[in-house]
């Protein structure tokens, strides 16, 4: 018996098989892979010169329409009889679609199948022709990312109506898309982007190596990818950049970074990422250089607040008071008058408190959502400082550093600030300004500790060998001026512009 | 060897968090006191005790009521010690909380007491990480000097408020400015004397305030006097300490002029005669405003500016040698003459401090003032002409 817990038997990793289904490829074939299905289905129909083709589809996933008028009616209608060559005459002249696939193993045609295609089984042939259906969310804007004089554009469920919206923005036939399947069961469709001759080709193998290696049962929301391609998985800060946007998806391609675009997920991801990206916003680049500045640095300056305010205000309350002006430090005596708990506790349960009201606005539907927060936020709020259980300081500590939060674009890169704002304000509440030093440099040591795809996570503050940063730091340039791309990405061609 | 290493932090963390549980208070951190349990002491004022102990008597602010109620008086506890160190910690046995000199903003010294308790307040002052060097000191005649704290009404303002009030407001008018521990050391490391503001509790309409009206002269630790009230101008002029300040002048005819002093700029000169410093020529640049004039007097008459000017110059130049004389009387050099020589002369700089002593007190003082009167206010003469 262990120390810990019992031993148990590690379960045995079951190594994905290279066919699923071996065998022939025949109709029986298909027919015993999709024996329990309902939504299978399948047909004969007999060509005008009595040769006899056999359909299969999976209900749903096919357009009928596009199946009687592409398919079954030229097929019907047709006459191309049972001869060696027919595979052929059908190719070149009985299907009217634009994709049709010679098939010879049963594995492609499940596959195919549940991709939304139908499969013909010829005389000495197998033939799948896409026919599925459209029946998709159409582009719509952006919900999060909302853009104030940008594209309106979002990116969808679809991936091939990502790809178009990439190819609208970027019509370059430069731009690669590579795609990889991954998902045992979900088989999803993994595109790969980037830019050829302007992306460094070393970052896209490794990408792909890493993309390649993903073994998971099903790729259904970001995080069953960014968790694999992370290089380090034990820290809360976002190594990969989503976005709705296919503007701001087609700048990061155009600095040289590699965008994924997964088949089922509505965002585009971009790697490799690093903090000065995750507090990037499209609008920067809508606004006038200067305003554009003064806004990033305010994100950087609420960065720092919302991490550090709570933790300062512990210490600054509990253990070095004497550093506080004395009529702020009167002021809070004030206004912590006959509050019965200490100053730790209260920021603790306030910051809590909090976490709890965001939680349930974010479950709650839309309107309930709006209700839970005025109700717990502006009546429990105003209660509790009537009733003398925290004190109005705490109150607006804890608000400033929550709002503060807000203006980080990056929703992943708030939720590791309010991970870390947690475990600053205990360190605080333990050693006071010690404690926060030594939980702040703990953070510096984690993000400087972090590297994706071989770009620093604090690139550009550190490292930088004395490269040009231009736009990609802190301060953003006139656009005339950036004249290069991020040089940490290392890519083919440094230059973007003149 | 990656399952060992993560049992082995899991042990690490527990037996760090059983450490808790020993009641063993390690000193490795620094102590919580949360700031509600904390009396913020913002004025400290130093007597002369019994048996040649210090007494330390400290004040807080009025405390606000909170979220409800009346605001409380301040606090007021009294030490007695042979240090200042002392004085403060027997402090601690006397209130309800912790009394805390980190905010000490405001320290009066007992002129009595001023021999025996500088050095030892300003030793506790440089040494103790709580108290600020930036802390107002103030010197008072008052015996004893808790009086100003005690006996100053406090329904209208706290000692520690109206003390905040005063050095705030010293420069505006003209008799003296702020002088906070640090330069007081500086000048005392320098020249073993300086100039403190001298604090006075005055009674108006049967309340009691404090006062300050003047600067005091410190030399080697011990209080020698106040100025009077125009040499503390003129030590304000020179210091270039003088945001603002107010000249009344007798003119020949009766009328009697306020000038509002606005700018007095100061140039000191070294001269030099053999290889000897012989004198020093002062020159103050000061201009001043016509806030009031009260008599026959015709303002547009060229005759009456110029006595209105020659009036100033002469008073303002009668009011920096007298100063002066009394600085090289006393072989004090309050007024930082050498330091500002000094700079002016960088190359002869070490022959001055090697002399100085020698020198000051033989030294030729030549005051030269230029005054200019820059707008009259007299709208009624300009309607008159109009």
């Amino acid at each position: 018996m262990a120390f810990f817990s019992r031993e148990t038997e590690r379960a045995p990793y079951h190594p994905q098989k290279k066919t699923e289904f071996p065998g022939e490829l025949t109709w029986e074939g298909v027919e015993n892979i999709f024996h329990n299905c309902a939504d299978f289905s399948k047909r004969e129909v007999v060509s005008r010169s009595g040769a006899l083709f056999r359909l299969c589809w999976l209900d749903g996933v096919v357009q009928s329409e596009r199946l009687n008028d592409y398919l079954i009616r030229p097929l019907m209608t047709g006459g191309v009889p049972e001869q060696p060559e027919q595979a052929r005459a059908v190719l070149t002249g009985s299907i009217w679609n634009m994709n049709v696939q010679v098939r010879d193993s049963l594995d492609q045609v499940a596959e195919d199948l549940t991709g939304g295609r139908a499969a013909v089984f010829l005389k000495n042939a197998v033939l799948t022709c896409t026919v599925e259906t459209e029946a998709k969310r159409p582009v719509s804007t952006a919900e999060n990312e909302v853009a104030e004089k940008g594209a309106k554009d979002s990116f969808v469920e679809s991936l091939r109506t990502n790809t178009s919206l990439l190819r609208r923005h970027l019509r370059s036939p430069k731009v690669q898309i590579e795609e990889v399947s991954v998902g045992r069961a979900s088989c999803t469709a993994v595109d790969l982007i980037w830019m050829d001759g302007l992306t460094n080709r070393e970052l896209v193998k490794n990408i792909r190596a890493q993309v390649e290696q993903v073994d998971i049962d099903a790729l259904l929301s970001t995080g069953d990818f960014e968790t694999y391609v992370a290089q380090k998985k034990g820290s809360t800060f976002p190594q990969m950049l989503f976005t709705e946007r296919p503007d701001r998806f087609c700048r990061g391609i155009l600095n040289g970074r590699v965008g994924v675009l997964i088949d089922g997920i509505p965002l585009g991801g971009l790697l490799p990422g690093n903090l000065a990206l995750f507090l990037e916003t499209p609008q920067d680049r809508e606004y006038h250089w200067l305003m554009a500045a003064a806004l990033v640095l305010l994100r950087y300056g609420c960065l720092l607040l919302t991490l550090t305010l709570p933790g300062f205000y512990i210490a600054a309350a509990s253990f070095h008071f004497e550093m506080l002006p004395t009529k702020l430090a009167m002021s809070i005596i004030a206004s912590k008058q006959d509050v019965p708990f200490s100053t730790v506790f209260e920021v603790l349960v306030l910051l809590l408190s909090f976490e709890i009201l965001q939680e349930a606005g974010l479950r709650l539907p839309k309107t309930i959502g709006q209700t839970v927060s005025i109700i717990g936020g502006l009546v429990v709020g105003q209660a509790a400082v009537e009733a003398k259980i925290v004190s109005p300081a705490v109150v607006i500590v804890v608000a400033v550093a929550g709002i503060a939060g807000f203006t980080m674009p990056s929703q992943d890169l708030a939720n590791a600030l309010r991970l870390w704002r947690f475990l600053l304000a205990v360190l605080a509440g333990i050693a006071g300004f010690l404690g926060l030093a030594a939980g702040l440099a703990a953070l510096v040591c984690h993000l400087a500790g972090i590297e994706s795809f071989g770009v620093a996570y604090l690139t550009p503050f550190a490292p930088n060998p004395g490269q040009p940063v231009e736009e990609h730091g802190v301060l953003r340039q006139p656009i005339p001026e950036v004249k290069l791309r991020e040089l940490a990405l290392k890519p083919e061609n440094k230059r973007r512009q003149k | 060897m990656r399952g060992q290493g993560k049992r082995a932090a899991v042990c690490g963390i527990i037996g760090a968090l059983l450490l808790l549980l020993t009641g063993c208070e390690g000193d490795l951190l620094p102590k919580a006191r949360d700031i509600t349990t904390v009396e913020l002491m913002q004025v400290i004022a130093l007597d002369k005790g019994e048996g040649g102990n210090l007494i330390v008597t400290a004040a807080s602010g009025t405390h606000s009521g909170g979220q409800s109620g009346e605001p409380k008086p301040p606090v007021v506890l009294k030490g007695e010690s042979s240090t200042v160190f002392g004085a403060c910690m027997s402090i601690q046995s006397e209130g309800n909380g912790y009394a805390s000199f980190g905010h000490v903003e405001q320290c009066v010294l007992s002129a009595k007491a001023t021999e025996q308790s500088m050095s030892s307040l300003l030793d506790f002052l440089e040494r103790d990480p709580e108290m600020r060097m930036e802390a107002h000191l103030y010197v008072t005649e008052q015996d004893p000097a808790a009086e100003l704290l005690t006996e100053v009404d406090e329904k209208e303002q706290s000692a520690a408020e109206r003390l905040e009030a005063i050095g705030r407001e010293l420069t505006i008018e003209s008799f003296g400015w702020p002088v906070t521990v640090r330069d007081f050391m500086i000048d005392m490391e320098e020249n073993s004397c300086g100039l403190l503001p001298v604090l006075k509790l005055v009674e108006e309409e049967k309340k009691k305030t404090i006062r300050c009206e003047s600067m005091g002269w410190i030399q080697n630790g011990d209080y020698q006097g106040t100025l009077p009230p125009e040499q503390a101008r003129a030590a304000a002029i020179l210091e270039g300490k003088l945001d603002t300040g107010g000249i009344e002048l007798h003119l020949s005819d009766g009328s009697v002029a306020g000038l509002k002093l606005t700018q007095a700029n100061c140039t000191l000169d070294p001269v030099w005669s053999g290889g000897r410093l012989t004198g020093i020529s002062i020159h103050v640049d000061a201009k001043a405003d016509l806030a009031e004039l009260q008599g026959p007097a015709d303002l547009y008459s060229g005759a009456v500016q110029k006595e209105l000017s020659q009036g100033m110059e002469r008073q303002l130049k009668g009011d920096v040698q007298e100063l002066l004389a009394l600085s090289q009387k006393e072989e004090a050099d309050f007024l930082h003459m050498e330091r500002k020589l000094r700079v002016k002369s960088p190359a002869k700089s070490g022959e001055m401090e090697a002399h100085w002593e020698e020198w000051f007190p033989e030294l030729n003082m030549s005051v030269e003032v230029h005054s200019v009167i820059e707008r009259s206010y007299d709208l009624n003469r300009q309607e008159a002409a109009a």
